[in-house]
């Protein structure tokens, strides 16, 4: 299968101190991948440099065999990537229904009026919230409407920081049975999740990130059955484990 | 029934201050609420949009119909420009980001401010336009100050529905609320503080050119008006509009009626006990998060 995203010995950190270190992984398309490891294991920052929120102190990033160089964030979303960023960042002033429609702020009158209606077909709850102010939604409501709001920039690839922070048991599980559908369509999904239980069981490959570190790849269904990896990230640490 | 007229006068003249001071204050409110950048030249841009004003008078006898648009188009580009070369090159992101383009506005504002010294001098200069006064009923109201504060609300409103019902508005209040969300939806977030910072100065330009009629300014002016702006959009919730045009209104009223009952230097005293107190008791201005940008 042709690699989607690849990166190559990518590093960066923040003011002159390595977060990231000499990081590579690729992801081919239509994959769904984890990247698990504990908080402040530097995923964010791993995101964040594909994303060019960061310039990279070294390495590179390859969108279908394209360097992306320092393009800024909006053109590597031009290019196909969908963010769903840490902490949501959604317009909170505005509806549901804006934010979904400056996702495709360029698109035409009916290309948008179909991308709205694959989103309310996704998550049908945002049909009946489309007036409702964003500052008013729910954790997973909101959630949701981010997820909505990255499909609306039709990408190739869907990238998500930790999208299950913050939610109760029951909507991460609708969530990911969300990302399962999308992933099932043809989307190539790579989530980055403290919650490694809920990433693994939909992911098909998962990284294990520690210290800045790729430590591990493997098998997802691999990793959630091994006893050192459950002990760490899986284990107590996550509410899913006993369900 | 005098007294009755009195209170009348007063409450009408302080609401038609309040459009100009929100005229004056619109830009900063623009600025800060899309780029959370405190633009401490604001002020400088305003007296010399004013001066340029009152040389134009000069040498023309142009009133505010010419002195406006172009002052208006003159800072649109010095906006563009001086967002293009100083602000866009200084990392907003950063820890620092907001002390850094606070450190750049104060010291345009000097650099402004003194070869405004250079070109017109240090004396107050007004242009003698709309001299009249205008009677409504029984009241009398300077025709300077109601053309002034029409125009203003006029604009003020002009922007809130650009701001509100236009797609590149849109585009604009979203990346005020979020602009890693912004970003995330494909939108050029650097155009868009390009366009805001030059659509703020222009704004500043025409109320500079505009208010001059009302109020003289000289070189010096602008640091005074940027403080009087800055009270002004903190009272309302900085970058919230709504908030700003009823903290104009209120600070117009209660500039005016202390003034009438009090004095003029206490006046202006009364407006930085209502702004230390508005720091102490309401941080986050009159409405808060409502009818943000």
């Amino acid at each position: 299968m042709p690699e989607l995203l690849q990166l190559q010995q990518v590093s960066g950190g923040y003011h002159g101190r390595t977060v990231v270190h000499e990081v590579s992984l690729s992801i081919a398309e239509g994959e769904a991948v984890a990247a698990v490891g504990a908080n402040g294991a530097g995923k964010t920052t791993l995101l964040r440099l594909i994303m060019g929120q960061l310039p990279p102190s070294g390495g590179q990033v390859f969108l279908a065999g394209h360097d992306l160089g320092r393009l800024p964030t909006f053109e590597r979303v031009r290019l196909g990537i969908g963010y769903v960023p840490e902490g949501r960042a959604l317009f909170p002033e505005m509806t549901v229904e804006e934010n979904l429609e400056i996702g495709a702020y360029r698109a035409s009158r009916t290309e948008l009026r179909q991308r709205l209606a694959y989103i309310y077909q996704i998550f049908p709850r945002l049909q009946r919230l489309r007036q409702t102010r964003c500052r008013l939604l729910s954790g997973g409501e909101q959630q949701m409407v981010t997820v909505g709001r990255a499909l609306m920039t039709q990408p190739r690839l869907l990238i998500l920081d930790e999208p299950s922070t913050g939610l109760a048991p029951r909507v991460v599980g609708e969530l990911y049975q969300a990302l399962r559908a999308l992933h099932a369509s043809g989307l190539t999904v790579f989530v980055v999740e403290q919650n490694a239980y809920a990433a693994l069981r939909f992911a098909q490959r998962g990284y294990v990130f520690e210290d800045g570190h790729i430590t591990r790849v493997a098998p997802a269904s691999e990793l959630l059955h091994d006893p050192r990896l459950v002990e760490s990230y899986v284990g107590r640490a996550s509410p899913m484990a006993s369900s | 029934m005098l007294q009755l007229q009195t209170y009348l006068l007063l409450l009408l003249t302080g609401i038609m201050w309040g459009g100009v001071y929100l005229l004056m204050a619109s830009g900063l409110n623009l600025i800060y609420g899309v780029m959370k950048v405190v633009n401490l030249a604001h002020g400088d841009f305003i007296v010399v949009a004013g001066l340029l004003a009152v040389s134009l008078y000069g040498a023309f006898r142009a009133g505010p119909a010419l002195a406006i648009p172009v002052a208006t188009l003159l800072f649109l580009l010095v906006g563009g420009l001086i967002y293009r070369g100083l602000l866009a090159r200084v990392e907003t992101t950063a820890p620092q980001g907001e002390l850094r383009t606070l450190l750049i506005t104060f010291g345009l504002s000097s650099i402004i401010s003194n070869i405004a010294l250079l070109i017109w001098g240090g004396q107050y200069q007004s242009v003698p336009f709309f001299q009249s006064a205008v009677h409504l009923g029984a009241l009398f109201f300077p025709e300077s100050l109601l053309v002034s504060s029409l125009l203003a609300f006029a604009l003020a409103f002009a922007v809130q529905l650009w701001l509100t019902r236009t797609r590149s508005g849109r585009l604009v209040r979203a990346t005020a609320q979020s602009e890693l969300g912004a970003a995330s939806c494909g939108l050029n977030t650097g155009r868009i503080r390009l366009l805001t910072f030059a659509l703020g100065a222009a704004m500043a330009g025409a109320a500079g050119a505009l208010t001059v009629v009302l109020i003289p300014v000289q070189a010096a002016s602008g640091g005074f008006m940027t403080v009087q702006a800055f009270t002004l959009i903190a009272l309302g919730g900085l970058g919230n509009y709504l908030g700003a045009l009823l903290a104009a209104i209120l600070l117009g009223v209660i500039e005016v009626s202390s003034s009438y009952f009090l004095g003029a230097s206490a006046a202006s005293a009364v407006i930085y006990v209502i702004f230390i107190l508005v720091l102490i008791v309401r941080p986050q201005g009159l409405l808060g998060q409502r009818g943000r940008i």
